[in-house]
């Protein structure tokens, strides 16, 4: 063990932290969409100028070829520096990267990683949520086409995307995962509807999507015919992982704004506000050596399993403890709504849901890990 | 950045899981609880013939020159095996602690080579460190010393027999400890990091508690049928067995990861990172035993189980060398005090 940087990643991190002091951008992050949404794709196209994105991919694909250890110092230096976070959604990426044909990865990569098209996640429907294996959307062959029918729910960023990448059903109503297949469907497909939908604290998080005899050729399949499980599998894993440490540079930042806060109101002496910090750092600490453990684990070669659903859980925990505590430190102006904090505290109650809810992580814990019989 | 255990402490851990196999569990946990040490007292012997006790002793002195982390892995095994030695005490705190102290530490740790052992003085409380003469001998046995560390004094002495909550790990009322003076603030280095190291082998013990309790839970339900099947095919139960998961492994990170530290890193991290792993641990090994017990049923509460000596040891430790809530105010505080007035977040 030796939690240390190496002289190379050290040298990684000195140059990028030269970097981010010259482009992380001085004007604050929107708080309200779209005008976040296009304050963020604006940094992610100056992150990739700079030859920050897609750090530990394949070069040939647009990445830098390095390792997960320094996408994790980059989440560490983008937190520390106060930067918006890179796109959290490469791992849609991560789907080309193992199951695109090579046409596809020269023809979808570039743009995902420039941030020049946008991606958005076409799985949730309005009738299979936890239960996704049920989704009802189907994809039918028609020559050398495919014609999509349904609808899809909860798609994050679905009223700003290009592209979509859609599960639907190719096999029978009874098939379940075993007759899903991934399609890459362009957003100004004709037949295809954007409907935004309003997150309870009124962002625009969100979009409800609908397939009317939306015609994609077949070349448009990700993976093979019926195999969409497996590329749902792969994101949802990258998705749940706590590999990524960038979270805990910007928690900690939102921890020090609440201490200060406490401070200026003369409350920061408050034998129980000093322990509710205490244990929210207490959780920090623990998720940063947690996730330092993963990300041992995933530099040595380790696949990337079921065991993120512990590490969802753990941050879902985290997450949903300070906005508690910020909350609670804040006391009745909280409900007042000063600053945005209320705003941030309704977005942790998401946290327990998206990427598979606390309740269906347990259930991957206790099936694919512990091995208990249902 | 490698979080991985080395092929030796691989190993260090396999083989300490399997002579804890043979030489502890169950059986002589309960023979302990009957009065009858003389299985436990073997095993003991055992160890440190094995070098265990000695481990963190440094080699000129006759010891092992193990680093904290070595300790802390054969820590999790022994007392997830239930072992009732001194090893927390003995072979962990009174090592760091007199090495800690500087040349007057010397005979302790000679004598620890040699096949001392000893019981540690705490504050009456179980907080550290042992103020006054009403400090408390942890891991007491008659006849046995216990050993009162300060910043410049190292003192050994006597215990009679005390109250205690755990049997496997009795304490001791000492009045040795008189002599011995901590400064409020400004401690030396060394003993500011020994006691780090206490602590995060504290969490280390609390971990093996855990996963100890968790296993039998996990066992259990895999076999006991009701309503016609296995308890674990019921998801309230599955949920309850998921939970155990989440905080063993977590505490297994901390853990792990606190003692690297402790050993590598600036005083100020060093300090922080026990007491959060100690803190953390102690919490989240109560909750598991009680939830372990819960999913045990009715059998779970009895004498009879196993379940409660783990609960019995996991909240002494819990109580020792700070308690959770004390230790969430400290670091709390330094927090508050260091970060508090930066409210953009530098540091
Ligand atoms: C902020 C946010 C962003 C999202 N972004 C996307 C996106 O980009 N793309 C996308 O495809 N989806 C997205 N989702 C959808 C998300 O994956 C689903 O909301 C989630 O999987 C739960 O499905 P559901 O909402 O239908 O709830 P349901 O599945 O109906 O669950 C309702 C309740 O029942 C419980 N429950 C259901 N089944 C079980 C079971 N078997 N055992 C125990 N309890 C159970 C759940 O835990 C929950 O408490 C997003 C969701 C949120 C909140």
């Amino acid at each position: 063990m030796d939690l240390r940087d190496t002289p190379e990643q050290a040298e990684f991190r000195a140059q990028l932290r030269a970097w981010l002091a010259d482009n992380v951008p001085t004007e604050p992050e929107p708080q309200t969409m779209p005008a976040r949404f296009h304050y963020v794709v604006a940094w992610q196209k100056r992150l990739y100028s700079g030859g920050w994105v897609a750090l530990s991919w394949p070069k040939e694909y647009g990445g830098q070829g390095l390792g997960p250890v320094e996408e994790s110092i980059l989440n560490q230096e983008l937190g520390r520096a106060g930067a918006p976070a890179a796109a959290s959604f490469t791992f849609l990426g991560r789907a080309f990267l193992t199951f695109g044909t090579e046409e596809q990865k020269a023809r979808y990569l570039p743009g995902f990683l420039s941030a020049e098209e946008i991606w958005c996640q076409g799985f949730s429907e309005p009738e299979a949520g936890s239960d996704l294996a049920s989704l009802r959307t189907t994809a039918t062959r028609d020559g050398e086409d495919f014609v999509i029918n349904g609808q899809k729910l909860w798609t994050s960023r679905g009223s700003f995307a290009q592209f979509c990448l859609v599960l639907a059903r190719t096999g029978t109503r009874e098939s379940r995962h075993r007759g899903i297949t991934a399609f890459v469907v362009p957003t100004d497909t004709p037949g295809m509807t954007r409907k935004p939908l309003i997150m309870a604290n009124g962002d625009e998080e969100f979009a409800e999507v609908y397939f009317d005899d939306v015609r994609v050729p077949a070349s448009n399949m990700l993976g093979e015919l019926d195999q969409g499980w497996k590329v749902t599998q792969a994101t949802l894993a990258y998705e749940r992982g706590a590999a990524d440490l960038g979270y805990l540079a910007k928690y900690e930042r939102m921890l020090a704004q609440l201490a200060g806060i406490a401070q200026e109101r003369g409350v920061s002496d408050d034998v129980s506000n000093v322990e509710a910090v205490g244990r929210v750092l207490g959780h920090l600490e623990v998720l940063r050596l947690h996730s330092m453990r993963r990300l041992s684990d995933r530099a040595q070669g380790k696949a990337v399993g079921a065991e993120t659903s512990i590490d969802k859980v753990m941050m879902t925990q985290t997450e949903q403890l300070l906005l508690h505590t910020a909350l609670d430190i804040l006391g009745p102006e909280a409900v007042q709504g000063r600053g945005d904090w209320f705003k941030k505290y309704l977005y942790s109650r998401a946290a327990s849901i998206y990427g598979g809810t606390a309740q269906v992580q347990r259930n991957i814990i206790s099936g694919r890990l512990l091995g208990l019989k249902e | 950045m490698d979080f991985s255990l080395s092929e030796e402490q691989e190993l260090l851990a396999a083989s300490t899981r399997s002579l804890a196999a043979d030489l502890f569990g169950e059986s002589v946990a309960r023979q302990v609880l009957d009065g009858d040490r003389a299985r436990a007292d073997k095993g003991w012997s055992n160890l440190q013939e094995a070098g265990l006790a000695s481990l963190l002793v440094a080699e000129e002195h006759g010891g092992g020159g193990g680093s904290l982390l070595d300790a802390c892995v054969v820590t999790t095994e022994l007392y997830s095996a239930l072992a009732p030695v001194p090893y927390l005490t003995s072979a962990v705190a009174v090592p760091l602690l007199a090495a800690g102290s500087g040349e007057q530490g010397t005979p302790v740790l000679t004598a620890l080579a040699e096949g001392a052992t000893y019981g540690l003085f705490v504050g009456a409380d179980l907080s550290w460190p042992a103020t006054g003469p009403d400090a408390v001998c942890l891991d007491w046995a008659p006849g046995r010393d216990g050993l009162a560390v300060g910043p410049d004094t190292l003192e050994l002495g006597p215990a009679e027999a005390g109250p205690g909550v755990d049997p496997l790990h009795p304490l001791g009322r000492g009045t040795g400890a008189g002599s011995v003076s901590w400064p409020a603030a400004g401690l030396p280095e060394a003993s500011s990091r020994a006691l780090a190291g206490v602590r995060v082998a504290a969490a280390a013990a609390l971990t093996g508690c855990l996963a100890g309790a968790a296993q039998l839970a996990w066992d259990y339900i895999a076999t006991r049928e009701q309503y016609g099947k296995p308890i674990a095919a019921f998801q309230a139960v599955r949920h309850l067995a998921a939970d155990l998961l989440v905080d063993l492994e977590t505490c297994r990170s901390v853990s792990l990861g606190a003692a690297w530290q402790v050993e590598n890193e600036p005083i100020e991290d060093a300090a922080r990172v026990a007491a959060v792993a100690k803190s953390w641990c102690g919490e989240a090994a109560v909750r598991s035993i009680e939830t372990s017990i819960q999913l045990l049923g009715g059998i779970g509460v009895t004498w009879e189980s196993t379940a409660h000596l783990y609960l019995r040891t996991a909240h002494q430790l819990a109580a020792s060398f700070g308690d959770t809530r004390s230790l969430l105010r400290r670091v709390g505080a330094d927090f508050i005090s260091a970060r508090g007035g930066h409210s953009d977040g530098s540091s």
